[in-house]
C-alpha cells in the first residue's frame, strides 16, 4: 500500500548529482536524482546496468569508488546532510543508522573469519558492549534472520554457509547497528528462485517488525511488482519515473518503464516473440541530447530530440517525459505488442532484428 | 526422430565421503527443431548434464547418441568431426571469447578447426554473413570483445556456434547476465535461429519464467533428477510435481495488484535433516509421504491424461491409483 503522504520521510536524496573523473574532463554519472524513503516502507529503484542505480546507493552510504565523487545534492538523514558530514562522523550512520546488503554476499564476507566474529565485530563498531555481549548478541541476530542453530552457526567459516545463508549473515550485519534505514544492493540477484521468495520474505518481516525504511536497488520488475511501495524507474542517470509501484506498473507514464515491464517473458508464449526495447543503453560518455531515451523510444517526436523533458507531477507519478500528458504509453505498449506477436514470419522478424541492432550500433559508435 | 538421445546418464563427482551424484540415471530425448529446456536450481546438476550432452564431461553410465551415433564410442578423430554438429553457448560471453582475438577470427575459428571454407577470405567471407544475421555489421570484424556490450558479444557468441552449421545447440543460461532489456533481444535471436536451421536445443537456464517463450518442452531437474518432462506450455499452466510448484510459485510477478509470493514463501515449509534414498525433493516436499523418503520415485505419464507429462512423484502416483479404483 502506498500511503506515501502521511509518514513524514527518513531519508530524502535531493538532487542528487554524481561525477567520475575522465580522461576529457568530469564524466556525469548520475543527474538531479530526488528520491524518498519512509519509515516502514520499500522503495524499488530499478534500472538496467549502468543507468546509475548502484552509484547511487554508494553516494547515499559515502562509499563512492574512489574515481567518483558527488557534484552537487544533498543526502537527508533526520535533517542530516550526510554529503557535507565529516567522514568520521559518517562511518557511525554507516553500518549504524543505515545498515546495507549487496549483490554476491560470499565477497562482502571475509573468508578468515567466523560468521559469528563479523556479525559481532560490526556490533562493537556500533554499541558499547563487551567482547561477550556482542558474541550472543551476534547470536541473537542470526537468529533473528532465521539461521537455524544459530550458537552453532555463529562459529563457522562463511564457506560452510550456502548462497542464501550468507546473504542471511550480511543481512545480520547489516541490522548490528539498529538501523532505521535497509539499503539493499540487488539482494538477491544471484539467488535461486525459490531462496530469492524467502530471503525477500525475511526482508519483509524484518521491516515490520523494526519499521525499517528500505531501499531496494534491482534490476528486476517482478521482485519491484511484489516488494515495494514505491518505485524510481531510472534510466542513464536520471530517474525517468517515480511512484506508488500501482500506479507505476498498471499505467507507466513513461515510455521505457512501460517497455522494462514489458520485456518480461513470463506472459510470453511460444511462437510469440519478447518485446524486446531496441538498442542498448548509452554509457554516460554518449548520452543523446534531449530525452536521454528517445534513440529507443517508439513514441518519440522531434521535441524529444530537441529539448530534455522536464519533470511532471501527474497524479502521484513524477515522470519526465514530455508526452506524458498525451497518455499514450498505454497504447504504444498494445501496438509494439501486436507488431511483435504478428511479426512471426522470417523477413519481418529480421527487420526487427536488424533494426535492433543498428541502435545497438549507433549507440556503441558513439562510445 | 530424436535427434539427440540421452539414455539413463549418472555422474559422480569426488569420492569418499565427499562424493557428490551430480546426476541419477537421467533419459531425455531431443528431436530436430525442438527446443528442450532443463530447468532446475544452482547445482541441480542441469549444466553438467549439458556438458555430458556434448562430451566436455564423460559419464559414469549411460549412453548418448547424436545422429544415431553414441558419442562416448567415438575416437578421438570421429569426436572431432561429430563437434561439428554440436555447438555450445555459454553464460558469460567475456568468459567465452578470447579477449585477443578480434571478432571476425573468432567466428571463422570454428570453421579453421573443422576445414569448412576453401581458405581464410572465404571463411571470413562467411563469417560477415553470419554477423549480419545476427544483427552486428561488418565493422564488427576487426573490433575486439572488450569493444561491445554483453548483449553484442552473446550474439557474436552465436554467430560463433553457428558457424560449423550444427545440429545440435547447447546454451547454458545465454540471458543469465544479461539485462532484462537485452535480453529480451537475445532470447528473439535465437528462437529465430533456432527455427531457421531447424535446431535441436537443449536450453539450460534456472528461471522458469523463460522456459514458455523459448522451449517447446521443458525437463525439470532436482538433485540430479529429472521431476517433472513435458509439453511447455502444460508444465507452466498445469505443474504437477511439487518441486516445479515451488518453483513456479517463486516466480516474481509483475501485476502489484496480486501480489501473492512473500505469501507462498511463508507456506514453504522448512527443509527437514533427515537424509532421503528415495525422492531427492522429500526433505523439502509439503506432501512428503513414508514411503518417498525410501523409495526411488520413477517418471511415468498419467495413462488416462490427454497430455504427455512425465512426473517422478509418488504423492501422484497414490493420487492415480484412488482415481482409477
Amino acid at each position: 500500500m502506498s500511503t506515501t503522504e502521511q509518514t513524514a520521510p527518513l531519508l530524502e536524496v535531493r538532487g542528487l548529482s554524481i561525477e567520475a573523473k575522465g580522461p576529457d574532463g568530469p564524466l556525469v554519472l548520475t543527474e538531479g536524482t530526488d528520491l524518498t524513503i519512509r519509515p516502514g516502507q520499500t522503495l524499488g529503484l530499478v534500472g538496467e546496468s549502468g543507468s546509475g542505480k548502484s552509484m547511487t546507493g554508494l553516494a547515499m552510504l559515502g562509499v563512492l569508488p574512489p574515481s567518483v565523487r558527488v557534484r552537487a545534492g544533498q543526502v537527508l538523514l533526520g535533517g542530516t546532510d550526510l554529503i557535507a558530514l565529516p567522514e568520521k562522523e559518517l562511518r557511525a550512520v554507516r553500518g549504524g543508522r543505515i545498515g546495507m546488503v549487496f549483490q554476491e554476499p560470499r565477497r562482502s564476507l571475509d573468508p578468515s573469519f567466523t560468521v559469528g566474529d563479523q556479525v559481532a565485530e560490526t556490533i562493537r563498531a556500533h554499541r558499547e558492549v563487551s567482547r561477550k555481549q556482542a558474541r550472543n548478541l551476534a547470536v541473537e541476530l542470526l537468529d533473528r534472520v532465521r539461521i537455524p542453530d544459530p550458537g552453532t552457526r555463529a562459529g563457522q567459516y562463511p564457506h560452510q554457509f550456502s548462497g542464501g545463508m550468507c546473504q542471511r549473515v550480511m543481512l545480520a550485519v547489516a541490522l548490528a547497528g539498529e538501523p532505521e534505514v535497509l539499503i539493499a544492493d540487488e539482494p538477491t540477484t544471484a539467488l535461486d528462485v525459490t531462496v530469492q521468495a524467502a530471503m525477500l520474505r525475511l526482508i519483509k518481516d524484518l521491516q515490520e517488525e523494526l519499521n525499517l525504511g528500505v531501499l531496494l536497488i534491482t534490476h528486476d520488475m517482478g521482485v519491484v511488482a511484489e516488494v515495494c511501495d514505491d518505485v524510481a524507474v531510472m534510466y542513464a542517470g536520471q530517474v525517468a519515473e517515480v511512484g506508488p509501484v500501482r500506479d507505476v506498473l498498471s499505467a507507466p507514464r513513461h515510455p521505457y518503464s512501460a517497455a522494462l515491464r514489458d520485456a518480461t517473458p513470463d506472459e510470453c508464449r511460444r511462437g510469440e516473440l519478447l518485446q524486446a526495447i531496441p538498442g542498448q543503453i548509452p554509457p554516460p560518455s554518449a548520452w543523446p541530447s534531449g530525452c536521454r531515451f528517445h534513440p529507443r523510444c517508439s513514441l518519440a517526436v522531434d521535441a524529444c530530440r530537441e529539448a530534455a523533458p522536464d519533470v511532471l507531477q501527474l497524479g502521484r507519478t513524477r515522470v519526465r517525459c514530455a508526452r506524458a500528458t498525451e497518455n499514450l504509453t498505454e497504447n504504444s505498449a498494445n501496438n509494439s505488442t501486436n507488431n511483435l506477436t504478428e511479426n512471426s514470419t522470417n523477413d519481418s522478424t529480421e527487420n526487427s532484428t536488424n533494426n535492433s541492432a543498428k541502435n545497438e550500433g549507433a549507440g556503441h559508435g558513439a562510445r | 526422430m530424436a535427434l539427440v538421445e540421452l539414455d539413463r546418464i549418472t555422474k559422480a563427482f569426488g569420492r569418499g565421503r565427499r562424493r557428490v551424484q551430480a546426476l541419477r540415471g537421467i533419459s531425455l530425448t531431443i528431436a530436430r527443431g525442438e527446443t528442450l529446456a532443463l530447468v532446475g536450481e544452482s547445482g541441480s546438476g542441469k549444466s553438467t548434464l549439458g556438458r555430458i550432452a556434448l562430451r566436455l564431461v564423460e559419464a559414469d553410465e549411460g549412453t548418448v547418441r547424436i545422429l544415431d551415433r553414441p558419442v562416448r564410442e567415438l575416437s578421438a578423430k570421429e569426436l572431432r568431426s561429430a563437434r561439428r554438429d554440436m555447438q555450445m553457448i555459454f553464460q558469460d560471453p567475456f568468459g567465452s571469447l578470447d579477449p585477443r582475438m578480434v571478432i571476425g577470427e573468432l567466428v571463422a575459428e570454428p570453421m579453421t578447426v573443422h576445414g569448412i571454407g576453401a581458405d581464410h577470405d572465404e571463411r571470413l567471407a562467411r563469417a560477415v554473413e553470419l554477423l549480419e544475421r545476427v544483427g552486428l555489421d561488418a565493422s564488427a570484424m576487426e573490433r575486439f570483445p572488450y569493444e561491445f556490450s554483453g548483449g553484442q558479444l552473446q550474439r557474436v557468441a552465436i554467430a560463433r556456434a553457428l558457424a560449423t552449421d550444427p545440429k545440435f545447440l547447447v546454451c547454458d543460461e545465454p540471458v543469465a547476465a544479461l539485462d532484462v532489456s537485452v535480453r529480451a533481444q537475445v532470447l528473439n535471436l535465437l528462437t529465430e535461429v533456432q527455427r531457421e536451421r531447424g535446431l535441436a536445443c537443449l536450453f539450460i537456464t534456472h528461471d522458469l519464467s523463460l522456459v514458455r517463450a523459448v522451449a517447446d518442452r521443458v525437463a525439470v531437474i532436482h538433485h540430479g533428477a529429472i521431476v517433472e518432462c513435458g509439453p511447455a506450455e502444460e508444465v507452466y499452466e498445469h505443474p504437477r510435481h511439487p518441486y516445479t510448484q515451488a518453483l513456479l510459485s517463486a516466480v516474481p510477478g509483475r501485476d502489484p495488484d496480486r501480489r501473492s509470493l512473500l505469501a507462498r514463501a511463508a507456506e514453504q515449509p522448512a527443509p527437514q535433516t533427515r537424509e532421503s534414498t528415495g525422492c531427492t525433493f522429500a526433505n523439502r516436499c509439503p506432501l512428503v509421504m513414508e514411503r518417498c523418503w525410501t523409495d526411488v520415485p520413477t517418471p511415468h505419464v498419467d495413462a488416462a491424461a490427454s497430455h504427455e507429462v512425465e512426473v517422478a512423484c509418488h504423492h501422484l502416483d497414490v493420487h492415480r491409483q484412488q482415481a482409477l479404483q
